[in-house]
Formats: structure tokens, sequence, C-alpha cells
């Protein structure tokens, strides 16, 4: 099996937007945080003004201002 | 921008999403396949778009995660049009002109033809007009590839050309092969045979240097316009036997020939002249396009008016050009006042029309090299006459008489 399969593949364009692929859930989403799930690990996201631009089964982008992204193992 | 198009269309709501599990929510619409966008955390709740399908579908997991939605703004085509239902015309107007816009867009509007100087748009147009692909054919039959080989085939001049479609815009890009004459900057005639530099004008010689052929003039001597100055022909004799027998050459060489001319002018000393009262009147058309209809315009607001017309292709994006023009008239009134100049401005337009009659000459290579100007007056008219001595050197080939024609002149001339 590949070893990476299930994680999350991230795009950060800059520090405005960020594409995140492979995702399974929200956790929480507010203005200074964005939580999401995969299947190992938990995404988090932390930033200003922070918005979910669109999001399908698949994929999400998030735009704002993203100060740090963090990945820890999952719950 | 494509989900924007869509959801326009479709309809939207922008709805608050209030409750303990709103994320919960969010999750089962994403793992439903239910569009949200545009969403943001306030302090009454998450704010987002949804498509009104969509929301009524997802009014299950509303109950399910038991979140409180308020609609807060509805948008796009459905609500508009129920907005609207009452002015019926007006929508039917709105529907019939993207109809319209759409057909159109089937349909080629313009054509552009860029980089030719010898071929005229005109030609490359009625190349085009026979191969079907003209002002308003449809796009579906222009193949660019096609047109690209037609006009490769059909235009020898050409040596590369580009077809672009885009919108209801064809753009040809043409480069076309240098002629030679243009190259080296002479007539091709002269590559053959023999030629003699003949004269242009009638005058007096004043100098003459030759650098190839045979002299018949030198300085001094009165020519005529035609008369041959250095012949092309040259004659060898053969040392041993003495025969002569000639020899075909270009004739060169500098021929400086000094003419006179006379300069002659007359205009009235009283005239009218346009004085633009400062009134003026706009108005803006929408016609179709390359027609002139506003030309018969009845409108006629001034006695007496000069008219602008500007006309632009109405284009309704990138290069969706439509087959509609708008053209702005503007009419500028004016009034005619007779004037009557005195003898100070007459001799200022005088020099002013001489300066311009010697630009002329100069532009043709003739020098003037001594000027003697009257002007009288007489009958409330301004007469100019001038003689002018002016210098030229002559530069126009014509092909030397053959040796064929030499010996039948020459036959001729026996038989008589």
């Amino acid at each position: 099996m590949f070893p990476f399969s299930g994680s999350m593949i991230l795009t950060l364009q800059g520090s405005r937007e960020l594409l995140v692929e492979n995702y399974q859930g929200i956790l929480q989403f507010d203005q200074h945080l964005l939580s999401l799930k995969s299947k190992r690990e938990q995404l988090l996201i932390y930033g200003e003004e922070l918005s979910i631009h669109y999001y399908t089964r698949e994929e999400l982008k998030v735009s704002g201002r993203i100060h740090r992204v963090e990945v820890v193992p999952g719950p | 921008m494509i989900f924007s198009l869509l959801a326009l269309f479709r309809g939207y709501l922008q709805v608050r999403l209030v409750g303990r599990d709103v994320e919960r929510y969010l999750n089962l619409c994403g793992k439903n396949d239910l569009f949200l966008w545009n969403m943001k955390r306030t302090a009454e709740g998450v704010v987002c778009c949804i498509a009104v399908d969509d929301y009524r579908a997802s009014r299950p997991f509303l109950r399910k995660t038991g979140t409180k939605s308020t609609i807060e703004k509805k948008a796009g085509l459905p609500f508009w049009t129920h907005r609207y239902r009452k002015r019926w015309l007006f929508l039917l107007g709105c529907f019939l002109a993207l109809g319209a816009l759409y057909l159109s867009s089937g349909f080629i509007w313009r054509i552009e033809i860029r980089g030719n100087s010898y071929i005229s748009d005109e030609k490359i147009l009625q190349l085009l007009e026979e191969n079907h692909w003209f002002y308003g054919s449809r796009i579906a039959v222009v193949e660019t590839e096609t047109l690209e080989k037609t006009l490769r085939n059909e235009l020898t001049d050409i040596i590369w050309v580009s077809a672009d479609l885009t919108g209801t815009c064809l753009t040809i890009d043409i480069k076309e092969n240098l002629r030679w004459e243009d190259e080296v900057g002479q007539s091709s005639e002269t590559l053959s045979g023999g030629y003699d530099l003949v004269s242009t004008a009638d005058g007096v010689v004043s100098s003459i240097i030759t650098r190839s052929g045979t002299p018949m003039v030198k300085a001094g001597d009165e020519i005529k316009s035609g008369d041959v100055l250095i012949s092309g022909i040259v004659e060898l004799s053969d040392p041993l036997t003495g025969d002569v027998r000639p020899s075909y050459c270009e004739a060169d060489g500098d021929v400086i020939v000094t003419s006179s001319l006379t300069y002659e002018d007359s205009f009235p000393m009283i005239y009218e002249e346009k004085v633009f009262t400062g009134r003026q009147t706009d108005i803006t058309l929408l016609g179709p396009h390359g027609a002139w209809l506003w030309k018969y315009s009845l409108w006629e607001p001034y006695d007496s008016y000069d008219t602008l017309i500007e006309r632009s292709q109405v284009v309704a994006g990138n290069g969706y050009f439509l087959p509609l023009d708008r053209v702005r008239i503007r009419r500028l009134e004016y009034q005619i006042q007779r004037e009557e100049r005195t003898e100070a401005e007459a001799r200022e337009k005088v020099k002013e029309d001489f300066s311009f009659y010697l630009q002329n000459l100069a532009q043709k290579g003739i020098q003037t090299i001594e000027k003697n100007v009257i002007i009288s007056y007489k009958d409330g008219e301004c007469l100019v006459r001038g003689n002018l001595k002016t210098e030229q050197a002559m530069t126009q080939k014509r092909p030397s008489p053959t040796e064929t024609k030499v010996e039948e002149e020459n036959d001729q001339h026996e038989l008589q």
C-alpha cells in the first residue's frame, strides 16, 4: 500500500489562500481557526478573517490571512 | 466564475446557520454533494451561500443536527423573474436580447487583416468570399487551417499567414514577400538588354558625367523631353578587321538639366469664411453595421453646419463583435462671413502658397536655383506670376533600340 495514502495535500498560495485536498471533514470553523480531519491526521489552520471559499467532497479552499498551519496526529 | 454563473442561473440563497453542531451540518452537506460557498463565521453564526435546490435537499440535515437557518438574501434568475413577473414585456425583451446575443455569436461579424501592404484588403476579402468566408458567415464553417492553406495557395506574394478566430472576429495576419525592386531600389527592367538615359523635361544640359554608355549631348546643349542623353549602345570596333559592332549596356551617369518654369496663381481679395458659433448638438444612434442610414437623417438643427461622425462596432466582450454600429453624430453650427484681404494678407498667402509649390517641386527632385515672382492686384483679384530656373537630375531609362530594330530601320531607309 502507498505509505502516504489518505494524507492531505496542501497547496498554499502566499498567505491568502490554501487548497486542501483529500480531507474527510470539518471539525471546527471560526474566524481564527479552521480544523480539518483526514484519515491519519488533523490539520489546524490559524489566521484572521478565515473563510471557506468553497468546499466539495474532495477539496476545500480557505481564504483569509493565514498565519500558521499545523499537522497533528489524528484524533 | 463558473460557480457564480451557475448559481445565478439556478438561483441561490444567503443563509445564516446557528446551532451547536453547524460543522456536522456542513460535513453532511459535503458528503451528499450539496454545494456551499463564501462561508464566514460571524458572532451570530455561520453565513454562507447555497443553491436553492441544495438548500431544499439539506433540510433533513438541518433537523438532524439541530441547526437553525435564516434566509438573508435571495438572488439569481428565478427570484429575479418572480420579482418582475408583472413587467413581462420587459422580461421578454431581456430574454429576446439574450437570445439574439447567443444566436449572433455563431457568425463572423468582423474580419481584420493585418500585415499587408501590397495586397489590398479588398483582394483578400474577395478571395475569402469566394471560399464562403465572409462577414456574416457561420463560424462553424470556418476552419482556420483550410483558410490559411487557401490563402497561401492563392496569393503567391505571401510567405506566411495565420488565421485566428476569437469570439466573432476573424483575424488574418500576413507576411508579404519583399519585392525585388523594393530591396534594391530600382526597376527590374534594368536587368537585361541595353537601356538609354532619357530626358524628362525641356531645358539646357548644365553638366554631364557618363559612367557607362555613350553620351549623346554635352553641357550647353538644348534638349527636349524624351531626347536620349546617354545611349545604352556602345559601338566597338575590331582593330584587326575594322568592323564596328554595337554592344548593349545600361546607360548610367549624372545629367543635370536646367529648365525654366512659369508659376501662375490667382485668388479673389474678397472671400467667404466659415466661422463656428460654438453651438453644437450630439445624437447617438445604433444601427446595422456598415449601413449609412444616418446619411439621410432629417435631423436639421441649424441652417449651416458641419457634421462629424464617429462610428464604432458594438462589442459585447473579448472579441465578441456584434453586427451593430454605434454612431455618434455631432453637428457644429457655423456662419458664413465675407472677408476682404488686405494687400499684406494677400502677400502672406502668396508666400505660403508659393512655398508649398516649391516644396512639391523639391519632393520631385527639382531644385530651384532662381525665382522671380510678381504680385499684382486687378478687378478684386490678386494675380501672381513668376519665373523659376530649376535644376534636376535625369534618371528615367528606357530600352535601347535593339540590333534587329536598328537593322530594320536601316533597311527601310535603303528601300526608300
